[in-house]
């Protein structure tokens, strides 16, 4: 039917077209409604994008930590081969070298300050021999290292197993800390969206007002429930995708000006996260879905 | 099968005040009745029953052939789309042009730019208000507004007019002017159903009339010349 396909095309357009129009009822309200959607969203996006940073960071440091394994002075060297042996054969361990008590001086004496090295004798400083083990790349992170501490605790000759110069408890503690700043971040984000919920709501609330009339007009003339409130939803739906596609786009901008400077100040591989393809139709589904939820808000509480 | 009929309508509003009781009446298609009464008779009452904006506590509301008490709300808009309204304030889009005003209802129907323009250009031109089509509301005198009112509803084809003191604010010329557009638009064939207290124009125009007063009908007078006719068949 032509006809009918022709009229339902004019109606969408002109419902559109009367949605845009609520944009303008009151410029100065959407503007700074679509500017605190922008805020949130940036502010959702970029805690999100710090927190996976932080875990990153933790991730690293439990990556490159090495585990030091004091052995008992008895320990014959053959009992050393073969304890290297065994710890070498564990899928997460990359190696596993030998320390004399030498070596373990030498690293003590490092952590001293130099003029009580000088007043001590050298066998004042103690010294142990053991092994160093390295984590396989990737194979460890927090919970790797309490694993293979308590592997290596459980072996004969084994006097103490060293925390990593990152202790693992340490890293716990922190993972613990991040997790728990993440959880705080995305509530605080969750109620920010929701405040700008009520914006949203604000926003199309004064249109309505403004439209009263015509609405009151419309609905006389026999115009459906859907043809009053679609350009609500419209406004809506466009004011959400608005604000929260540029909060995207900022939080883009701000992470790319952020991994600059990392890279200018630490000569470190860590970066934010780069972005995937799907932020901005993620977030212009987001900012649809607010807006549509504020439409539908707005409509339930004065009738339209 | 009349266009309209009432049978023992009653209306209670909430807090219990009674705004109709044992209404009955049938209009035909193509006539021209006033409703006439005091202020509170429930003119308007009647009037917003028939637009289905109140739903009868008694009784039974048919327009088109249809029960009004069970219409569904889906189906409201389709029967307002067969009634044109007409109100005392006008009730135009004050920010809106002569022609915007006009033209407000044919979105709804979907109608394409070109028909739209050639529909409220007609009806300005009958309404010979033409010259006005892009000035403002409140540019226009109080019978210009009536009239821009009236081509809003006529605009859209209606079957029945329903006039709410359409010339509550107007001087007895301008009254004059406006009832006579409703004559002429009856003579056309569209039912008009106007709602007044102005002994005059009842006077004026020998039309059908039902009077109310309380919430009652305590009159339903023919048209002298319908009258006449009914007389000479006897």
């Amino acid at each position: 039917m032509p006809g009918a396909s022709a009229r339902f095309v004019r109606q969408s357009l002109h419902l559109v077209g009367q949605g845009l129009r609520g944009i303008l009822v009151s410029p100065g309200q959407t503007a700074a409604c679509i500017m605190s959607l922008a805020v949130a969203g940036c502010l959702v996006v970029l805690s999100a994008s710090f927190g996976s940073l932080a875990v990153d960071v933790l991730d690293r440091a439990g990556r490159s930590a090495r585990v030091l394994v004091y052995l008992k002075d008895e320990v014959p060297a053959n009992r050393v081969q073969d304890l290297m042996a065994r710890i070498g054969a564990r899928s997460d361990v990359d190696s596993a070298q030998y320390m004399t008590r030498e070596q373990d001086r030498s690293r003590n004496a490092e952590l001293l300050p130099r003029d009580v090295i000088q007043s001590l004798p050298a066998e004042a400083i103690p010294g142990q021999h053991g092994l160093e083990v390295t984590f396989r790349p990737g194979a460890a992170g927090t919970q790797g290292i309490a694993s293979l501490s308590a592997f290596l605790r459980s072996l004969e000759g084994v006097d103490v197993v060293a925390e990593p110069p990152v202790g693992s408890s340490r890293l716990r503690a922190l993972a613990a800390a991040v997790g728990f700043m993440r959880t705080v971040a995305a509530i605080l984000a969750a109620l920010l969206l929701v405040g700008t919920l009520f914006f949203v709501v604000g926003t199309l609330t004064r249109t309505m007002e403004h439209r009263r009339d015509e609405i009151v007009i419309l609905r006389l003339l026999g115009a459906t429930d859907a043809f009053v409130r679609l350009p609500i939803l419209i406004q809506g739906v466009l004011q959400g995708m608005a604000g929260l596609v540029s909060g995207a786009i900022a939080a883009i901008l701000v992470s790319g000006t952020v991994n600059a400077w990392l890279a200018v100040e630490f000569d470190v591989a860590v970066r934010l996260p780069s972005w995937p393809e799907s932020t901005l139709p993620l977030a212009a589904a987001g900012g649809a879905l607010l807006g549509a939820a504020g439409a539908l808000i707005a409509t339930a509480r004065r009738e339209a | 099968m009349p266009l309209i009929s009432m049978h023992g309508v009653g209306k209670r509003y909430q807090g219990g005040v009674e705004a109709l009781s044992n209404v009955s009446f049938d209009i035909e298609e193509g006539e021209f009745v006033f409703l006439s009464g005091p202020s509170g008779a429930g003119k308007t009452t009647i009037l917003r029953l028939l637009m289905r904006m109140e739903v009868a506590s008694q009784g039974d509301v048919l327009a088109f052939g249809r029960n009004l008490r069970a219409l569904r709300r889906s189906a409201i808009p389709y029967l307002r789309r067969n009634i044109g309204v007409v109100f005392q304030d006008f009730r135009l889009l004050q920010e809106r042009t002569v022609a915007q005003n006009v033209a407000v209802g044919l979105h709804v129907l979907g109608l394409s730019r070109r028909d739209i323009r050639r529909r409220v250009e007609g009806v300005l031109f009958d309404l010979s208000i033409d010259r006005y089509a892009h000035h403002l509301p409140s540019m226009l005198s109080g019978g210009e507004q009536q009239r821009v009112a009236i081509g809003r509803a006529l605009v859209m084809h209606p079957a029945l007019i329903l006039a709410d003191e359409p010339t509550g604010n107007l001087d007895w010329e301008l009254s004059n002017e406006i009832v006579r557009l409703f004559e002429e638009l009856n003579s056309k064939g569209t039912t008009v159903i106007m709602a007044t207290h102005d002994r005059f124009l009842l006077d004026a125009y020998q039309r059908r009339t039902i009077v109310l007063n309380r919430g009652m009908v305590i009159e339903d007078r023919a048209a002298p010349r319908e009258a006449t006719q009914q007389s000479s068949q006897e």
